[in-house]
This record gives C-alpha cells, structure tokens and sequence, in this order.
C-alpha cells in the first residue's frame, strides 16, 4: 500500500504546491471577475470579521440595562443609541451578528453533513434503504417549511442551539436528494467501474472516487443555503419562537422593536437594514462560488 | 477557389454555374479579454450546381464553423467577416447581418442544413409536420394546407411509411435514422438548391448512415439539389462525394476531385491521414503511420501553416509566412511550400519505413473460451415493479480465444457487445452459459472468489474522460489495480512499476502527478491503458477503446496496442462498431446482430468471402478510403433500421431485414454452423449456397 | 396516462398518510398532559383516570393514531388546549385567509415574474435585462418581514395613507378589502416575482441553448417567431413544475406578513399555538398546510402532463 509520494513526486512537491496555489488564483480570479460578486465577499467579510470580533467592537454587554434612559436616539454613548429596556443597541446588533452567523453556519454544516452521508448511503444501498430515505425527503417535502420549524419548535423549545438543530432537520432534506443524484451520476462513470474490476471493495469506492467527485454542488448549494438559513432564523425569532430573549439576535431585536415603530422607527430599520446587507451579501457570495465552481450551473454561457 | 480575380462589387452574385462562392471567411468567438479563439482562418469554398462536396476535417478543424458561418448561424459574440456569394443573390450576404430578411431567405430557402445530432435537432414539443409545414411556409409562402400536401409528399420520397400519421406525432416517436429522414425531408420541402450535411450521419448506425446517405445521393439528383457533407470520416467523402476540400486548423489544406485527393494526395497532411487510417482492404500486417503530436490550439494560432509542428517535410521557410492554395492542375489545389516534386523527392528521406505490424505469437493455447453465455434483464413496468419479460440482450454467444490473439467484436448498437464484455469482465453476471478463464469456469464466481481472476483480465474503456477519476493523479490510477490487489511489495518496486509501466505505453513518467484534465484525449487513453497493464493480465478486454479520438490519434493508440501485444504476449478480445479498425487489428472476427453471433471467422476470410447476409450488408456499408477500389465492391443494401432488442424476431434475428428470408427463417433460429478455414456461420441460406 | 395521474393520486395519499402519522407521533412524544390542558389542572386523579380511559389514551399509539385518522374523517380533529372549541371550527374560520392570500399572490407572481424572465432572457445583456436582474436579485434576498415592516412604516405610520392591519373579504366589502390587502399582497408576491424572473431567464436562456432553436434559425424563420414559437413554451415548462413549490413559499410567507398586517389567518393561529403549546391546533395547521401542499403537487404534475407532450408518450 504505497500511494504515497515518492523520491520522484517530492522532487515535485514545490511543484504541487504552487499549481495547488495556481488553481487558487484562478478560482480568485473566476470569483472576482464580476464586480458585484467582490461586492458580496467585501459584505460577507466584514460581517464574519464583526461576528469574531464582537467583544472588542461592541461598546457595552448587550444585555447590560443602562441607566442612560429607554429609546434613546443615536449619541455618542450609545451610538444606535438604546432600546425598549435601555440596553445599548449597537452592542446588540453587534452581538447579533454572531448568533446569526452562527445558527446559519452550524445548521447548514450539519445538515451538509448528515444530508450528504444520508445521500450516500441512499445511492450506495439503493433497494429498501433508498425507498426509505427517499420516502422520508418527500414526507418533509410536502410539510411547509415554516410549518415543520414551527411543530419541531413547540417540540424542542427555542433557543439557539436548538433553533440550529430545528433549521438542520430542515435542511437535510435538499442536501440528502442533491447528494444521492450526483453520487448516482458519478456511481454510473466509467472510472468507477474500472476501480469495481480491479477489485476495490465498494466501500473503498465511495470514499475514493465518489465522495470527491459527487461533493461539488454540494458545496454550491450550501454556501446558498447559509443565507436561507438566517433568513428563516430571523423569521423564527421575528414571530417570537425562536431565539430566545435576552439573547440578542436580528430577528428577536426586530421583534421586540416593532411596539416602537411609530415612536423610535431606526431601532425597527437598523437590524432590518443589516439583516437585508448580509443576506444580499452571503447570496451574491454564492452565486460567485456558484460560477467558479460549476460555469455550467450559471445557467448562461 | 474559382477564380480570385473577380471583381467583388454590388452587383456581382456568381460565376455562372456556381452557387455558393465564399472567400475568405474567418470566424473568431472571445476566449478572454485580450485573446480569441479563430476557428476558421480564412477559408474559400464554392460549390457548382449538381455537386456533392465533401469538408473533410478532425474535429477542431473548423469544418462545421465554415457551413455555419456561410449560414450566418454563427451567434455573437462570435463574428464572421468575408465574403459570401450566392447565386441570384445581389453582393455579399454577410453585408446583410444575419436577421435581415435576405440572410433569412438564404436560409432555409437557397440552402438547407441538417445537424449531427438527430435526437436534439427537432423541437420535442412540436409535432414533426409543424415543423416541416412551418419551413414551407416561410420560403414557398403556400397556404398551410398545400404546406401539409407538400410535406406528406416530401415523407414519402424520403422513406418514411403512413406519412398522413406520422405527420401528427412528436419526435419522441421516432428513431434516430427516422428523425434525421424527418430533418432531411424538412429542409428539401421548401426546394432549397443547397444541402449542407454537417455530420449528419455520424451519431447513427453503420448501416442506417449508409441508407441515409444514399438517400441524400439518390435526391440530390431528383430534387435538383447540390450537397455539402461535412464530415470527419474520410471514407464516407470518398463514396458519396465529388470534389473534397481537406481542412487543418482552420484551413482548407488541400481541395480537388475525389478520385485526386486519394490517388495522389498533395499535402503532408492529407498524406498523413491517408496512412494513418485503417481501411478495409488492408492486407493483414500493414502498420499504420500515426501523425505525431496533437492538433493546433485555436488560441493564437501561428501566422504560418497550421500543420508545421506535425509535419514531416517542414522545413525552415515554412515558417516565412502563410503560403497560398497553389495550383497543380486539373482543379486540384494544395497549400504547402513545397511543391509535388519536392514533396516526392523528399519522401523517401522522411516517410519512416511504413513497415509491417509487430510479429504476433499466437499459441494454441486457450485463455478464454466463452460458451453458450446467455445475459438477459428483465423489462419492468407498473408500480409494482411486475417483471414483464425479458431482453435477450446476450443469448448463446460462444468463441474461443487464444493466447496473443486478438478476437474482435463487431455489430451495431443493441447487438449486445457490450453487454458481452461486460459480463466477461463479469461487471454482470451472466444467467447461463460459462466463461472458462485457463479452463476455469468464472461466470458464476462469488466476489471473493473472483478476486484473484480480476487482475487477469482488465478493461479499456472507451472515453477517456469517463474513465479516469478527474481528481487522482494520473499515476494514482495507474497503481490503483497494485495497490488494490498488493501486488507490489515496498514503495520502490510500486514507484519503478509505474514508471515502467508509463513508458510502456509511452508516456513520460513525470507526469505522474498531473490529473487527467492536463492529458489530451490520446494520452488519457494511454493512462487508461496503462492502468490496464498494471497488474500483469492475460486478457484485456477493449471496449471501443479508439472511437472517441480523432483518426491521427487513432493511429498512434492502435499501434500501441499491437506493440503491447507482441511484446507482452496479451490476448485483446476488441470490441468497436467500426469494421476498419477491428479488421485492422483482429485476427479473428465475430460479428454479432441482436444478441446472437451471426458468423465468426478469420479477419481476412470474412472480408474476401462473408457468409451471413448480414455480415455481407455491414461491409458493404463501410466505404474504403480509395474511391476507385470502393465503387468495385459489391453493395448489398438493407431495409430497415436495426430494431429494438425488445422486438427480436423470433426466428432468425436478422429476417426481417434480409432479403433472402425464407419462412423457416421467420420460424427457426439457425445455429452457428462450421464452413471450413475456421469460419462459421449462422444461416440456413449458406447451406444452399 | 390515466394510470399515471392514478399512480400520482395514489402516491399522493400515501404522502398524507405518512404526513399525519409524522405528525401525530411527533405530538405524542410531546410533553404536555393533554388531560390537563383540557380539563384544567384541578381534575382530581380519579377523574383524571376516567377520561384518560375515555380518551383512550391507555391504548398503544398505533391505536391511538387509528382512532384520531377515523375522527378525522369524520371531520373531528380534537379540541384546542387554549380556546378549549373544536379545532376545526377555529381552523375552518383562518384557513380561508391564508389560502386566499396565498393563491391570489401565486397567481399573481407567476405570469410577472414569467414576464420579466422572458424580457430579461430575450433582452440578455441590455438594460432591462441587468435593472430587472440586480431588482430581482435584491427582492429575493431581503426577508418578506422585513419588507414588510418597511412598507409598514412608510405607508402606514409615516404617511398615513393605507390601514395598517385587518383583513376584509372581496365580497364583504371590496373598498376595504383593497386598501387592507395591498401592502400584504405586495410583500407576499416580491419573493415569489423575483424567483420567478430569475428562474424563467435561466430556463430560457437554456432553451435558447438547445440544437432546435439552431435548426429552427437554420430554416430562416423570424427571431421572434422562434422565440414565440420554439423557445418560449420549452423555456416555460419546467417553471410551471414550480407552481407547487410556490405556493408552499407562499403559505409560508403569508405566516410572516399575516404577523405583520395582523391579519387573522393560520399563519397568527399557528404562532399563537406555538406560543400556547396548542398541541391539535399545531397538529391540524401542519396537516392541512401539507394537504395543500401535496394537491399543489399534483396539480403541477397534472399541468406538465397537459404542455409537455414527451410525458404523456412515456
């Protein structure tokens, strides 16, 4: 069993590394050759740079009620100044940043995870096993999003772990069918016959050649899916299941805010204004994936 | 190139007896920002009324960018400039843009095209008879209901049965040599004087693009009609046409009378084609000369000729510049630097040695024998899943094969060859019958038990992008069989392995580590191959391992393998539908229709004396690339077009389209029957005989 | 062709069923005490013990789940924990509101968003295309609630020129009924418009893609006529196979904007259920959001059966 490299291939490891590098450039170069894609990376930075860095950008604890006063305009003390409690609103939304973020990106990992194992396994068994898995994306399928969320919610409680639990059940799904189709696909190749003939077990097959070669648009399709995500999060915490109070997330900050449209109506329009910015951001990300991984998906030439 | 001195004004339309004249044609489409791809480089063609001509090229060649450019079918960003002329027409069409009414009434009305693929050409969601009606009515401007008298007619005169129904249904419900009659019969119903044929024939059966041919021939004449076929099949322009025009990299090479370009063809690359192609008639030993190196990039192409990097006579001043068609005479033009005489004398210094093929060594012993194998699946329908019946897609094939021989497989599509090797590969397990690898019965192995046989027999696959896992190393899947099967003890020996193994098939070893997108098309197949050799087999079994390369790579993989062959002593059981190249390369021939071996003999036997109907019909199909030899052959034509596996005749499976068909043929299945010299047959007829 | 519309009848119920089990097994694992949130929580345990028998709730769930689909049939889906009335009596009065909005805000956006899809594939690269695109692009990333608040704001508290909830039936009262639906309608349909502009113009330019459009401009017919003609019916089928998906966004979304208009429709009850932990409600919402759903379904099969002919040969 010597896969490895040898005397012959070290000697080209530099080598590796920088076509390696090359391909990079490349991809960077297919991404960034529309304006409007850099537009969506520039966004989706700075919200992940703000999610990270959240202790050191927010002036205040978010949950700290001031004494300053309720409903503050913006000041220099508190600069979006502070909501229905007194509580400094720019460390909230700072602070919400992360747990949408994070709800966004945990669920989705997860539903890729688990959707692309489940997909696998569905091709790989085929029979009872496949008629199941398929059986069970259809039954969600035919159960409204919102609807489903709402039932696992009454469940399991809000809350966020529980709100990206809820979103991955949802999620997995898209991932288990778009999986099982494109492990087909590459199931139905001629390498993967020729690896059969050599005697490679099937198990060996599938992480070799197929989990490589079928993942492609799984990848496009989650970097698509993190914005659905936070969007439904938002919802969820909008309509008061989701998020729980004190935790500061958009949705729930929009939630509380809405009583005071008429008299302090930036603290409704900020966390909308910013929620609108990373989801447009994360969308134009992800057509950007989307074009320099797959140009036959873009759906022009 | 008819005369280049006209003067090109308004006025002007053709030379008398012309009817398409076009000069200089050059078509480029954007590849980046700074750089384009010209896919014809200046191109001039015309066409004399009653002609049939042939634009013969590799793909890549540009030959379907010129028909379309001419049509202005070219979209933008793509962007032709030249001169189009056509008869009656006044100044130069391209002048018109390609919406205008005249561009359009060109289209379609002066000249008719009908596409490669049969099965994405026709709207699927209109009716067969709209779509004809709708291109009579543009350009005859008749009534719909004289439209549909006038299709129904043109259906009928192209062969196809109960016009008046077929005329209402969807192109789903028709064949694919049904729907290219379909397109044909669209484009000569609004009485076009120009039929240009881009590969018209070439994603369908041996014997149905021989009837569609000699269709387009036989209505050439009655319709008036002149015809361009474009095609990369140099026999094919060898039957069916009169003058060639050869195109490289974007140019016309060579043009002249059909009989001239194949007797004494000018230009080092139409000489190279003509040696690197296999043809029927070959005599058993002949080695094919491969051209070197791979085609132009039609990125930057150079400013001098196309073919300098591959050529074997280019000398220094080639690269002074693009040099002109010259004239030789007797309308044949050629663009070399050399001229004839300097070509010919410099033959013998650079045509390496043609030579003979590699000496086989064939024994007596038997590594594979094939016995009564029987494949059927089963037909589902409903719900339920309800087995229904079954396809017959392998029934009672039996050969034998001997060590360092090759035994080709031949037949169209749904004969079953692949399924064939699909179950020696035993890929599928067969219902009935054994295959004896060295006497041992392995076709109703376990797995486990298999495994010591799989490295005994490989594969080759046809498309070499198909079969190489885009994300390993090209030296990844060349070890894969060692490392599956341990068959290599330390990292050393593995590495010397695959070493050895890639200059065996020619390969430098270095490329070891580069993935299967950096290989051309050729070289893939070598990975292919090499991975094939890997672990030392007896057997390898090709499945149409050379139809997807262009013919001067052909040449090289063909010879390799003939190399491997008598080197390693390997037994190739090869399997194709292109008679040429399993000819070439078999010793032995089974010759396979519709599940059943219809006859098996000698390579030479079953081109000099066939027995079967059948085998009979599938020869003649194939053209040979001399013209003069070709039209000596017999011809024997067939009715019909293969029919569905799930429609076998009961009887004999080919009865339905063979002439001589009596009614025991309908009744009886005749049995495979020795006729001496090791040729065997199966048909009652060859006992009357 | 009838027994594939059967098939699809069939598979349909099938769907249902496993949906109302899902739903029902989901509920039973459920951790509030249905008897005491029926009954308040002063039911003595001797009481307590014979409607737990009368409920039948010592029988094993199979049992259980037989007995609720048997009352279901009978068009009995149990009482609320909170209104303490049939379930269906609250349902029946919201369901209406959400299927109205829902189906008049897809019907809505199918034939724009169909429209702008057309103009920004035929007009590819020009300015209607890339205005109606970055429009569209935009609209199908902001949330509907937010819009929502957006336009809430402006038209309502800022200028004052629209009602800022309730919602009236056309044929109750159509003055009111407009006014009050506009801004709701409006918000509900964006999403939709804007999917549908951007999946129309990916499935045109696809279909202009194709070999027959060549061969079809090979015959010398008009640009618009091959557009009219050959293009535009092969562009638009796989868009109507997204009519049921559609309407599921909708019924969705409407939960959103029905939050935001306070208009009374499912969408509030199922909130307020949710809040409630009204078990049934939520259970009965879920089942007839995904009967809906499954008829939108099939309905869409239906549809593709009647414009794509290649089905119907199969």
């Amino acid at each position: 069993m010597n896969t490895n490299p040898n005397p012959a291939v070290k000697k080209t490891a530099k080598q590796v590394l920088s076509e390696k590098l090359t391909a990079f450039r490349k991809f960077m170069r297919v991404m960034t050759s529309r304006k409007i894609v850099v537009v969506g990376i520039i966004g989706t930075l700075f919200f992940i740079l703000v999610a990270i860095f959240a202790p050191v950008i927010a002036t205040q604890d978010p949950n700290l009620i001031t004494t300053d006063g309720k409903l503050l305009p913006f000041s220099s003390a508190h600069w979006f100044g502070t909501d229905y409690l007194g509580r400094d609103l720019y460390s909230r939304l700072v602070y919400g940043t992360r747990v949408s973020i994070l709800t966004g990106v945990i669920s989705t990992l997860m539903a890729v995870v688990v959707g692309s194992f489940l997909g696998m396994l569905a091709a790989y068994c085929g029979g009872i096993v496949d008629k199941i898995l398929i059986g069970y994306c259809e039954v969600f399928n035919s159960i409204p999003g919102i609807a489903l969320s709402l039932t696992l919610i009454t469940l399991f409680g809000g809350g966020m772990m529980n709100m990206a639990f809820i979103l991955m059940v949802t999620g997995i799904p898209g991932f288990l069918r778009m999986m099982r189709a494109s492990s087909l696909t590459v199931m139905n190749s001629d390498y993967i016959l020729a690896a059969k003939l050599s005697g490679q077990s099937r198990l060996k097959q599938l992480y070799k050649h197929v989990f490589p070669n079928a993942i492609s648009p799984i990848i496009v399709m989650a970097t698509q899916h993190v914005g659905m995500t936070i969007m439904m999060e938002s919802g969820l915490s909008f309509l008061g299941v989701g998020i729980k109070i004190p935790t500061a997330s958009w949705g729930s900050i929009i939630n509380e805010a809405r009583p005071y449209l008429m008299v302090d109506p930036w603290y409704v329009l900020l966390p909308c204004i910013f929620l609108a910015l990373l989801i447009i951001s994360l969308n134009l990300l992800g057509d950007g994936i989307r074009d320099a991984l797959d140009p036959s998906l873009r759906g022009e030439v | 190139m008819s005369d280049n001195n006209v003067v090109l004004n308004e006025a002007y339309t053709v030379s008398e007896g012309n009817l398409v004249e076009a000069r200089n044609i050059v078509t480029t489409f954007p590849y980046d920002r700074e750089r384009k791809i010209t896919a014809v480089d200046g191109v001039s063609i015309h066409l004399k009324k009653g002609e049939i001509v042939g634009l013969v090229g590799e793909s890549g060649s540009g030959k379907s960018v010129t028909s379309m450019s001419i049509l202005q079918l070219i979209l933008p960003p793509g962007k032709v400039e030249g001169d189009v002329r056509i008869e009656n027409m006044k100044g130069n069409m391209l002048d018109y843009g390609m919406n205008s009414d005249e561009a359009r009434s060109v289209r379609g009305g002066k000249i008719g095209m009908i596409f490669q693929e049969p099965m994405t050409s026709l709207n699927p969601i209109l009716k067969v008879g709209f779509q004809i009606q709708e291109n009579i009515i543009t350009h005859l401007g008749v009534s719909p209901e004289e439209a549909k008298t006038l299709a129904i007619e043109m259906m009928t005169k192209v062969g196809i049965a109960n016009p008046e129904i077929r005329y209402n249904q969807y192109p789903a419900e028709f064949s694919g040599g049904m729907r290219q009659r379909i397109m044909i019969a669209m484009v000569l119903a609004a009485k076009p004087d120009v039929l240009i044929a881009d590969e018209a024939t070439t994603a369908l059966d041996v014997t149905t693009q021989a009837q569609i041919l000699e269709l387009i021939q036989s209505l050439a004449k009655t319709e008036d009609v002149s015809v361009i076929i474009v095609t990369h099949n140099l026999g094919l322009v060898a039957r069916y046409a009169d003058r060639i025009y050869v195109m490289y990299g974007g140019n016309i090479v060579e043009s002249g009378d059909k009989y001239t370009i194949f007797e004494t063809p000018g230009h080092p690359y139409t000489r190279g084609l003509l040696a690197a192609v296999p043809r029927l008639d070959d005599p058993k030993d002949r080695r094919l000369i491969p051209i070197e190196g791979l085609p132009p990039t039609p990125i930057n192409l150079p400013k001098y000729c196309k073919f300098y990097d591959r050529c074997k006579y280019r000398e220094d001043r080639c690269k002074d510049g693009m040099c002109e068609l010259r004239d030789e005479g007797n309308e044949h033009y050629v663009r070399c630097v050399l001229t004839k005489d300097e070509i010919e004398a410099k033959k013998a210094a650079v045509e390496t040695e043609s030579g003979t093929v590699p000496e086989k060594h064939i024994t007596d012993e038997v590594v594979l024998e094939v016995k009564d194998l029987q494949m059927f699946f089963p037909i589902l329908k409903g719900m339920m899943k309800r087995k229904i019946g079954e396809v017959h897609a392998v029934e009672d094939v039996s050969f034998k094969v001997h060590k360092g021989e090759t035994v080709g497989v031949v037949g169209e599509s749904g004969c079953g060859k692949t399924t064939l090797a699909k179950c020696i590969m035993r890929a599928l397990t067969p219902n009935g019958g054994e295959i004896l690898y060295k006497g041992q019965n392995i076709a109703h192995m376990k797995e486990k038990e298999l495994k010591q046989f799989r490295s005994k027999i490989t594969m080759i696959f046809q498309d070499p992008f198909s079969s190489l896992n885009p994300r390993q190393k090209a030296g990844d899947i060349v070890g894969e069989p060692l490392t599956i099967n341990h068959l290599t003890g330390s990292r050393a020996e593995y590495n010397a392995r695959i070493d050895e193994l890639f200059r065996l098939v020619g390969l430098d070893p270095q490329y070891r580590t580069r993935v299967p997108r950096e290989f051309s098309g050729g070289q893939r197949q070598r990975i292919g191959i090499a991975r094939a050799l890997a672990s030392n087999p007896d057997i390898i079994v090709c499945d149409e391992p050379v139809s997807a390369l262009d013919v001067s790579i052909q040449a090289q993989v063909i010879n390799l393998m003939e190399d491997l062959q008598s080197q390693l002593g390997l037994s190739y059981i090869f399997i194709a539908h292109d008679l040429s190249v399993v000819k070439h390369i078999s010793d032995r021939i089974v010759v396979m229709y519709l599940g059943r071996v219809v006859e098996t003999a000698p390579a030479e036997l079953l081109y000099d004396n066939p027995l079967h109907p059948y085998t009979k019909a599938l020869l003649s199909a194939v053209p040979i690339t001399d013209p003069k030899a070709d039209e000596q052959r017999e011809r024997v034509k067939l009715i019909g077009e293969v029919p569905s596996v799930m429609e076998r005749p009961s009887g004999c499976p080919f009865a339905d389209r063979c002439q001589y068909a009596t009614e025991r043929c309908h009744k009886e299945v005749p049995q495979l029957k020795d006729y001496g010299n090791g040729q065997q047959a199966a048909c009652f007829l060859c006992d009357e005989k | 062709m009838g027994k594939y519309i059967l098939k699809r009848l069939l598979q349909m119920i099938v769907v249902m069923f496993l949906v109302s089990f899902l739903t029902y097994v989901l509920i039973g694992i459920m951790p509030r005490d249905p008897i005491y949130s029926l009954y308040g929580s002063d039911v003595t345990p001797a009481e307590y013990e014979v409607i737990y028998h009368r409920m039948g709730l010592d029988k094993p769930v199979i049992v259980r789940y037989f007995n609720w689909l048997v009352n279901f049939f009978k068009g009995d889906l149990g009482t609320s924990y909170a209104y303490h009335m049939p379930v269906m009596e609250i349902i029946g009065q919201k369901i209406g509101v959400t299927l109205y909005l829902s189906i008049v805000s897809t019907l809505i956006s199918f034939p724009l968003g169909m429209l702008f899809g057309i103009i920004t594939a035929v007009k590819r690269g020009k300015w209607q295309d890339t205005t109606l695109t970055l429009v569209a692009n935009i609209s199908a990333s902001i949330p509907g609630f937010v819009i929502a608040i957006a336009l809430l704001f402006l038209f309502c508290i800022n200028w004052k020129i629209l009602p800022s909830r309730g919602f009236t039936f056309p044929w109750e009262n159509f003055g009111d009924h407009i006014r009050q639906i506009i801004l709701p309608m409006f918000c509900l349909s964006l999403g939709g418009i804007a999917g549908i502009t951007r999946q129309t113009r990916s499935s045109m330019l696809e279909a202009m893609r194709q070999d027959y459009v060549r061969t079809a401009r090979s015959k010398g017919l008009q640009e618009n006529y091959i557009i009219s003609k050959h293009v535009l019916r092969n562009g638009l089928i796989p868009i109507i196979t997204l009519i049921g998906g559609r309407l599921a966004g909708m019924i969705g979304g409407s939960v959103f904007i029905e939050n935001v208009f306070s208009i009374p429709g499912m969408g509030t009850l199922m909130v307020n259920s949710v809040n409630q932990i009204d078990v049934p409600v939520i259970q009965a919402c879920v089942l007839m959001t995904s009967g809906c759903m499954c008829l939108a379904f099939f309905i869409t099969d239906m549809l593709y059966l009647a414009v794509d002919p290649r089905i119907s040969l199969k």
